[in-house]
């Protein structure tokens, strides 16, 4: 593990007055990929919005590459180089598949090479090629699914989150995206994968961060997880 | 046959004025979600704006007009910075914006009423003359105003759907968070969407004035109007309210030529609220587009 | 504070709003003894009248999450009516204020039928664009009913509006001092309004209503259905502004179409915004402090309506809770100094406070 590049300290943050996040740390080296699992509604995707600067810090601190991020905006956030994949994808429903890409390339860094970035894309989603004038809202769920992603890489972020991206998909798609989450670490860009499925990131993730009601209960890498029955059958479901 | 072509000329021009009244305050809700009240006073500044800079600062009408566009744009943006940044927080925005601009309305109609007073100024803005097409006289009045506002919204248009600014609006208006996440600063969008907004009222309000008159309250009733197109296209539908409002200014000369001025807009509105009744979203609108 | 409280917290809830109204009503029934004018004698019945009315909005906007803009026009309807039948039928105007509320029902309902299917922000648009369409039709008639030329009388009066058709008769009863006679009808409509008021908010319609914005879903699922509720909800308010609109008639013997008009609709929008929108006792409070302050600013009428505009800009900023909200803040502050013990301020807290949101409909707590 190297240095870390994003860093929580002791970050705490949730909705309506209630702490969801109570107290999570995290040091994330640059080019690893961290994994976070655990039940349903226990913060994993609370910490991807905290990060990403959609919902406020109530207390501690981001930083991404020794600057801090928590405070800023969300969108400052993102130009600082950190792409989320949302759960639900939260595609433009009623844009194309090619104006949703071009919006990924908002940024000025991404917009300069919106030509290549698209062409990167199309190769790794040939689907949203063929379909690049189609309006988003008609789209299936594994093609949405592959339009978050897509969208998300067009905005040529250091860093990248995915919200569940295996949900409600069916097996062979599931498989699709894995591939291109497989070549997104080989390029060394810093992943962030929540999963339900913890079979999917047992050879993919560096490490592997287990949340129960607002903190980190356990780390370590997948097989590790994977061999211990008692935390897979209480958290797990396994 | 002469009046049915001079009714339908006059519901053009009408609906060529509503229109761009009508795009500014489809762009507001669509992006910031809020139903602006003062979009009628809106126009009233950017007429007595024009009025102004040619009347008294002796500014030709070249530039009266754009600067009077720029007065509007400032005053959008003012309401902005200085009102709506504050209110998004709260939990009942939707509700409190309305009262916020019914209160910004009745200033802003004082403030002239103060600095103008309630005389009915003509607007110096005015072009004489016309054509003749057999028996009927057509004004270039009514064609330089359908033509304008042809062009304006053709332009916002292109901005719309063409440039990146364009798209990070619509993008904002569909939906807030994933725009954030593209890296859209969307407090900057809903100030550009202002300024917009601002601008194509003042162009319409000076279109009103060169064919009635100033008036402090001049911009209330093409504003109910204005509702009333944004509803039928479909709220934050920038194209539907461009098709609507030249439908609906049609509709409104041929019911005044019909059953008379005084039930002109009581009969439309009746059809605005059957129609709505039968498409909830409006005709151009779908349930994705509206924020929920 | 959960499903255990919940039974408990009714029962204790409702009797001191109750025991507020017996309060206010006693001082209310008290205050002509000690007031020799006849001119504050006429602004305090305004007040009831205005009271009344805003109290209405208040539970059709604050709680039943109707965004009504065409409430004048239903005091309008009620106000018409009652002259309409003085004038033209010589109806006693007791009467006539009961029949302006019946009309002000229906006249709600063909609202409600024709909007209030429709969601939150188009019923705003479309009340809106119906009090235009009321004011202008009002405005512009010209229909002579009786006589013609210099002796045109149409049936709403034009622009002119409609006068001599009678009051309610207390200068025969109480000579010079008839006024008073006004001032308790206005006062007797106010104590039914507000009565009406709490009967919706702490009742069963009023836990629908919080349902229904807590959680449109569920509330659905086990069976409310918002129109249903909404309509009624607007057609009981209706009842009680027509009959302020009756009131408001037969006490100034006059009523035209400036009742429509922007100005009185900011002054009555700033009253409700300064109270506290969707605050029970919100509305009684901002009736006062804009009657009082319009009161002082009598000498500026110039500047009358750019203060309103801006005092209403002024709370919906700053104080989008109004008063009542305020009021609510500061007892808290007290509360906490006096430890966690409910005591008296924490009472007066939740009969003024109830926070209530009007959101139009719901965002999802992650937007906000």
């Amino acid at each position: 593990m190297g240095e870390a590049f994003l860093k929580l300290d002791n970050i705490r943050c949730g909705y309506d007055g209630q702490d969801v996040i109570k107290g999570v740390s995290m040091d994330i080296a640059r080019g690893s990929v961290l994994g976070l699992v655990g039940p349903n509604g226990h913060g994993k995707t609370t910490i991807l919005r905290a990060i990403s600067g959609l919902i406020k810090l109530r207390d501690g601190r981001i930083s991404l590459g020794g600057e801090t991020i928590s405070g800023s905006s969300a969108d400052r956030i993102v130009a600082s180089g950190i792409a989320h994949t949302p759960q639900g994808d939260l595609v433009f429903p009623e844009m194309t598949i090619n104006e949703n890409l071009l919006m990924g390339a908002y940024l000025p860094r991404a917009h300069a090479h919106r030509k290549e970035r698209l062409r990167y894309v199309h190769e790794l989603f040939p689907r949203l090629k063929e379909r690049s004038n189609q309006i988003a809202s008609g789209l299936s769920g594994g093609e949405r699914r592959m339009l978050g992603v897509g969208r998300s890489l067009m905005t040529d972020s250091e860093v990248l989150m995915m919200d569940e991206p295996s949900l409600g998909l069916a097996p062979l798609i599931i498989d699709q995206i894995y591939d291109v989450i497989r070549s997104l670490k080989s390029e060394g860009r810093t992943l962030i994968i929540v999963e339900e499925n913890v079979s999917r990131l047992t050879d993919l993730a560096d490490e592997i961060h287990l949340l129960d009601d607002g903190h980190v209960i356990w780390r370590g890498n997948g097989e590790e997880l994977v061999s211990d029955d008692v935390l897979m059958r209480t958290y797990l479901g396994g | 046959m002469e009046t049915a072509v001079l009714v339908i000329l006059g519901g053009l021009t009408l609906g060529g004025m509503y229109a761009l009244s009508a795009i500014g305050l489809s762009l507001i809700w669509g992006a910031l979600g809020m139903l602006n009240m003062a979009h009628g006073a809106l126009l009233a500044i950017g007429s007595y704006a024009c009025f102004a800079i040619f009347t008294y600062l002796g500014i030709s009408l070249i530039f009266a007009v754009p600067l009077a566009m720029i007065a509007g744009g400032i005053v959008g943006l003012a309401i902005y910075v200085v009102i709506v940044r504050h209110m998004f927080r709260h939990p009942s925005f939707e509700t409190n914006i309305i009262i916020a601009t019914i209160g910004l309305a009745i200033v802003s109609e004082n403030l002239i009423l103060r600095f103008f007073g309630a005389y009915p100024y003509k607007q110096p803005l005015s072009i004489q003359g016309g054509f003749r097409i057999g028996e009927i006289f057509v004004p270039y009045q009514n064609l330089i105003i359908l033509a304008c506002s042809s062009v304006l919204v053709a332009i916002v248009g292109v901005l719309l759907q063409n440039t990146r600014m364009g798209r990070a609006i619509r993008a904002t208006a569909m939906n807030k968070d994933a725009a954030l996440l593209m890296g859209v600063p969307i407090g900057r969008v809903y100030a550009q969407v202002m300024v917009f907004s601002g601008c194509l009222a003042a162009v319409s309000g000076i279109m009103l004035s060169t064919i009635t008159t100033l008036s402090p309250t001049m911009g209330d009733s093409p504003m109910i109007k204005a509702f009333i197109i944004v509803a039928v296209a479909g709220l934050g539908n920038v194209y539907g309210a461009f098709y609507v409002a030249i439908g609906l200014g049609v509709l409104e000369a041929v019911f005044q030529y019909g059953i008379g001025v005084r039930f002109a807009f009581p009969a439309l509105l009746l059809l605005v609220i059957v129609s709505l009744i039968w498409r909830p979203y409006g005709f151009f609108g779908s349930k994705t587009v509206v924020r929920n | 504070m959960t499903v255990q409280t919940r039974p408990t917290h009714r029962r204790s809830a409702a009797s001191p709003d109750y025991l507020i109204l017996i309060a206010l009503l006693a001082v209310g029934i008290v205050l002509p003894y000690f007031m020799d004018s006849r001119y504050a004698m006429s602004q305090l019945t305004l007040f009831l009248i205005w009271a009344t009315v805003v109290s209405q909005w208040n539970i059709v906007m604050g709680f039943a999450g109707i965004f009504s803009l065409a409430q004048l026009v239903l005091f309008a309807v009620g106000g018409y009516t009652a002259a309409i039948l003085g004038k033209y039928f010589g109806t006693d105007m007791f009467l006539g204020t009961l029949l302006g509320g019946a009309a002000a029902v229906c006249a709600s309902l063909l609202i409600g039928f024709a909007c209030l299917r429709l969601r939150g922000i188009y019923v705003a648009l479309l009340t809106f664009a119906i009090a235009q369409a009321a004011f202008l039709l009002i405005n512009s008639d010209t229909n002579c009913i009786i006589g013609s030329g210099q002796t045109c009388q149409t049936l709403t009066g034009g622009p002119r509006g409609l006068s001599q058709f009678g009051d309610y008769g207390f200068r025969q009863l109480l000579g010079r001092n008839y006024i008073v006679g006004n001032y308790y009808v206005a006062l007797t409509a106010l104590a039914l309004a507000v009565t009406f008021s709490i009967v919706i908010v702490r009742g069963p319609l009023g836990f629908a209503f919080k349902a229904l914005r807590d959680n449109e879903t569920v509330a659905v699922c086990s069976g409310i259905n918002r129109y249903k509720y909404q309509l009624l909800v607007f057609a009981f308010s209706a009842f009680f502004t027509g009959i302020a609109g009756g009131v408001y008639a037969a006490h100034f013997k006059v009523i035209g179409p400036s009742v429509l008009g922007f100005p009185l609709l900011a002054f009555l929008v700033s009253m409700l915004v300064v109270g506290g929108l969707g605050r029970l006792w919100g509305p009684v409070v901002g009736a006062a402090l804009l009657m009082l302050v319009d009161e002082q600013l009598k000498e500026f009428t110039e500047y009358r309506n750019l203060g309103l505009g801006a005092i209403i800009i002024f709370f919906i900023v700053l104080l989008p809770d109004g008063v009542a909200g305020m009021i609510e803040r500061v007892s808290k502050k007290f509360r906490g100094q006096l430890g966690e013990k409910q005591g008296h301020w924490g009472r007066w807290r939740t009969r003024l406070g109830m926070p209530m949101g009007n959101k139009l409909h719901k965002q999802s707590s992650a937007n906000s």
